[in-house]
């Protein structure tokens, strides 16, 4: 200042500006800090200028902030790092690089400079551009407080001097920037450090936010996180102790960490309008504030942000601020990634220790609830329910952990659901509802159960929809990751349960194979039916699981009696009417039967009578002929998905098995008639000799004896000799009759031509012959012979014939014997031991008989007898007999 | 001493005369029946000293006839006969109580007549 008190009117010497010049360069030689020199050129500035204060202001977009460089010192209030808007004056000095004077104040202005200069009472002012790589970087400001103005050789002095030093305020401007940006860095690095060794999210938190605050010059920052979609802001972490960590604020529109979230910048501002925010220690008025969001991916995920209850924030506040978001983004990525692993490594083993139930060969619903467990563990314990699809419209729910729904629940996917089923069910989505949503997932257990929320995903086995996994929330919502979480966890473990699945499979086999040896077994053992009735129950059982199980028996008219239960409370002996619910509907398609309920059936009171809820029937089918059904119930839950396809394949092996063993029966008890019939024929043949002809012999005996003594006496004995002959002669005539008895011998000598033609010459009713057949085994010509005798004496005995036709021939490797009569008809082949005799015989040949015989029109038999393959080669020869 | 009077049962008639003729020969009174029935009511009426019976016989066999015959309450004699010569029926005969056992083409034996006239 000029010690005159003159207004300052002559124009600086080069001298004076070269010798202004040498003291600043000498400070910046020095490796003086910024400020000094700063302030040093504006000591300069007001030197050269005859001016009574000098500053430097710097341009930023919209307005200009106080630098370092004051001069006085002392005499300006405003601290540095202040700023005012430009004016449209300003801007059009500052775009035209022109210097800007102000004589008289604008009495309509503001601004804390605006403030200052009318507190210190400055007349007149004048603000030289200072360039710098060639842009107009600020203005050197030099002021009066006295009446007077700056004259042109000032300005002109100013801007010399300021051409000449503006290297060294740039390289001031560079050290601060540079001192600063070290600072920031060891900050940074600092935070980066903690970040990196994984802390506690909280330590990282309040590093980020005590160290953006030393950078940014002790203004308090806060670190939020949004919540609610952002309506909502958490405070995670403080720098100071200005606001309780936890407290969650509301984040209208205009607030500056919600302009932060809306722009993904750096948001700044100065002249907030003034807030009063609930600090830690009463409320906290802001009036300035500086955000930068923090992002997560590319969401808005919290903010970083400074506030100022003084309105004054440093001028790269936005700069430093972003750094620390961007650190606080990078930490909160790499945290949730090192989550996410963790979770991954809680998922794996989770997934190992189901494989680990796969590998110990585990049953079924062991594996299932370790899936149910496991996936409720990795979900933070929500309840999860396993379905499993039986087929296209029935699940079934094979385990539950923590869910609502038992174990066992069949699940009946509607037919009319519009689609929605179809979709969610056969098809690989996933499925989220929230409370209240209506629609066909209800059966699957959300809100018919009363739960709020649930997430479904499929389980995919061998590119099949195998079943659903479903987290379950009955208040809360389930987490945003829980579908993304439950897919990966499904998809994981459908190995696993393929690999249990293929496991069961080779089990259920082993156990089918072993339970159908079992039964077949007892067949070739010889077992008796009715025995062979209880191992098919047992086995059938066994089979399923230990389920109660009956053998049941169909009479011709489909009433059905049990022959055999086990674990079943059905007794034995049990009728049903052919028109029974399910059983009655066996007999009639042949077909398997599911009955899930008997309520309002007509075996309604039976089963409840029982304790039997539900149950499948299958038939057995037994020569053609639905012979019976084999049943599985139930008196809990229902029966699974593949009881049917079980039962048929075991019945199917039943079948077998009680032919086998019917056939057996039949056979021993034919075997018996068989044996019964040749005692009695021998017992007759001992019978007629006793009586007959050894009678006989015996006379002949004695009478030849009675001849001997007389003829000793010499008596005579013509009498006596003549009485032996007779008695002989009748005695070879009974042999002759009992010995035909046994086989004609006609029948042997000529074989079965000439046994029926001796037949039927003296035969009572006339019969005609048409024998066109080649000498056959005599077992195959004796039995014809039989079947044949025994006919025709039927035919006298019961038909009241006038005549018969006999035909004999050979038709496809079998000899075919007919016998038709014109008699009054109406046998019944199942009565008579005759017919069954005749049965008998043909059986132990491989043969068959089938008879007609209708009221009035006579009988008709035919009898067909394969010829064996000891058959002489040619047909036509005479046997050996 | 009274003749010994023999009843003769067998359901052949034929054979009936030919033993009625062979016994009368050798000097026994001799009367017969072809049946169980016949015979006991025969040796009620007659008191037979002996029986000479068949073993096969319409209404029962000689072996039961002969129980019967013994539990009379005066002494008889039965001596069983058949067409076989089959051991057991010797065996099955003494059980009975039977005194003896012959087959049929034994009738003329020397044992058998000592047997008749056995007192």
């Amino acid at each position: 200042m000029d010690e005159s008190g003159e207004p300052p009117s002559s124009e600086a010497t080069f001298d004076g500006i070269y010798a202004a010049l040498q003291r600043v360069s000498a400070l910046v030689a020095t490796d003086s800090g910024p400020k000094e020199i700063c302030d040093a050129v504006a000591h300069e500035m007001a030197r050269l200028t005859d001016a009574d204060a000098a500053w430097i202001v710097h341009f930023n977009s919209g307005d200009f902030i106080l630098l370092p460089g004051i001069w006085p010192p002392a005499e300006l209030s405003l601290p540095i790092g202040t700023r005012q808007e430009i004016s449209d004056e300003l801007r059009l000095a500052r775009d035209a690089a022109v210097p800007y004077r102000v004589d008289t104040l604008d009495p309509e202005a503001t601004g804390p400079f605006v403030e200052e200069a009318l507190r210190l009472g400055i007349v007149a002012s004048l603000g030289v551009p200072i360039f710098l790589h060639g842009q107009v970087w600020g203005l050197g400001v030099v002021t009066l407080l006295r009446q007077g103005s700056f004259s042109d050789s000032h300005e002109r002095s100013l801007a010399h001097f300021l051409e000449l030093v503006s290297p060294a305020l740039a390289s001031s401007q560079a050290l601060t920037e540079a001192r600063q940006a070290d600072e920031g860095q060891r900050a940074f690095s600092s935070v980066a450090g903690l970040a990196s060794a994984d802390p506690q999210s909280d330590e990282l938190f309040r590093a980020i936010a005590v160290e953006a605050s030393r950078v940014i010059q002790g203004v308090p920052v806060t670190l939020v996180q949004f919540t609610k979609g952002g309506t909502e802001a958490k405070v995670l972490a403080v720098s100071g102790g200005h606001i309780e960590v936890g407290r969650t604020f509301p984040t209208p529109d205009d607030s500056i960490v919600a302009r932060a979230a809306r722009s993904g910048r750096p948001e700044r501002i100065d002249d907030y309008p003034l807030r009063s925010i609930e600090g830690a220690a009463g409320p906290l008025d802001v009036r300035a504030a500086v955000a930068s969001p923090v992002t997560l991916g590319n969401e808005p995920w919290g903010a970083l942000a400074g506030f100022s209850d003084d309105g004054i924030l440093p001028p790269d506040a936005e700069h430093w601020l972003s750094l620390f978001a961007a650190i606080g983004s990078a930490a909160i990525s790499g945290w949730k990634a090192r989550s996410d692993l963790r979770r991954l490594s809680e998922e794996q083993t989770a997934l190992m220790r189901v494989a680990d139930l796969v590998a110990r060969r585990r049953s079924e619903p062991e594996l299932f609830d370790a899936v149910a467990r496991e996936a409720s563990g990795i979900l933070d314990h929500v309840a999860i329910v396993l379905f499993r699809l039986a087929d296209e419209r029935t699940m079934y729910v094979v385990a539950s952990h923590g869910g609502p729904i038992p174990v066992g629940t069949r699940l009946e996917i509607p037919k009319d659901d519009g689609g929605d089923f179809d979709q969610l069910i056969l098809t690989l989505l996933r499925r989220e509802l929230g409370k209240g949503e209506t629609d066909a997932a209800d059966q699957i257990g959300s809100h018919a159960l009363g739960l709020g929320f649930s997430v479904s995903v499929p389980v995919v086995v061998d590119e099949r929809v195998w079943g659903r996994l479903s987290a379950l929330g009955e208040t809360e919502p389930l987490p945003a990751s829980t579908a993304e979480r439950l897919e990966r966890f499904a998809e994981f473990v459908a190995p696993a349960i393929a690999a249990s699945d293929a496991q069961s499979a080779v089990d259920r086999l082993a156990e089918e194979q072993a339970s159908l040896l079992r039964v077949s077994e007892a067949v070739a053992r010889g077992m008796p039916l009715h025995e062979v009735f209880e191992t098919i129950a047992i086995e059938a059982s066994n089979l399923l699981g230990g389920v109660a199980t009956s053998l049941m028996q169909y009479d011709s008219s489909g009433a059905a009696t049990s022959v055999s239960a086990y674990r079943s409370p059905a007794p034995i002996g049990l009728q049903v009417p052919s028109d029974a619910h399910g059983i009655g509907d066996v007999f009639r398609t042949g077909r398997a039967v599911r009955v899930d309920s008997f309520e309002g059936t007509n075996l309604a009171g039976v089963a409840r009578e029982l304790d039997v809820l539900s149950g499948v029937a299958v038939p057995i089918t037994v020569e053609r002929m639905i012979w019976g059904t084999l049943t599985a119930s139930s008196s809990g839950s229902p029966l699974a998905s593949d009881v049917e396809v079980r039962l048929e394949k075991f019945a199917a092996l039943a079948a077998v098995a009680i032919a086998n063993a019917q056939n057996k029966e039949q056979l021993v008890a034919s075997r018996a008639r068989v044996q019964a019939t040749a005692d009695e024929a021998r017992s007759r043949v001992q019978r007629d000799v006793h009586d007959g002809a050894q009678q006989q012999l015996i006379q002949t005996v004695l009478a030849l004896k009675l001849a001997l003594a007389a003829a000793t006496r010499d008596e005579p004995t013509d009498g006596l000799i003549t009485e032996a002959l007779g008695y002989a002669e009748r005695a070879t005539s009974q042999l002759r009759d009992v010995v035909h008895g046994i086989l004609p011998v006609s029948l042997s000598r000529g074989g079965l031509r000439a046994g029926l033609e001796s037949l039927i010459v003296d035969f009572p009713v006339p019969v005609r012959l048409d024998f066109d057949a080649p000498r056959c085994p005599s077992e195959i010509e004796v039995t014809a012979y039989f079947v044949i005798a025994e006919s025709l004496t039927n035919v006298v005995k019961h038909a009241q014939a006038s005549r018969i036709e006999v035909g004999v021939h050979i038709e496809d490797g079998q000899l075919v014997v007919t016998i038709a009569d014109d008699g009054i008809g109406g046998a019944d082949p199942s009565r008579g031991s005759g017919m069954v005799g005749l049965n008998d015989r043909l059986q132990a040949q491989g043969g068959a008989l089938a008879i007609e015989s209708q009221l009035d029109r006579g009988t008709s038999l035919r009898a067909t007898l394969p010829i064996a393959v000891t058959q002489s080669d040619d047909p036509s020869a005479p046997s050996d007999t | 001493m009274s003749p010994v009077r023999v009843l003769v049962v067998d359901d052949s008639p034929s054979f009936r005369s030919l033993a009625i003729r062979i016994l009368a020969d050798w000097g026994y009174e001799v009367a017969e029946a072809d049946s169980v029935g016949q015979a006991l009511d025969r040796a009620n009426e007659l008191r037979p000293t002996a029986v000479l019976a068949d073993i096969g016989l319409p209404d029962g066999d000689g072996f039961h006839l002969t129980e019967r015959l013994l539990d009379l309450p005066w002494p008889i004699r039965v001596i069983l006969i058949s067409s076989d010569s089959d051991a057991g029926n010797g065996f099955e005969a003494q059980r009975s109580g039977a005194s003896g056992f012959f087959p049929k083409d034994e009738l003329l034996s020397d044992e058998l007549r000592e047997l008749l006239d056995r007192d």
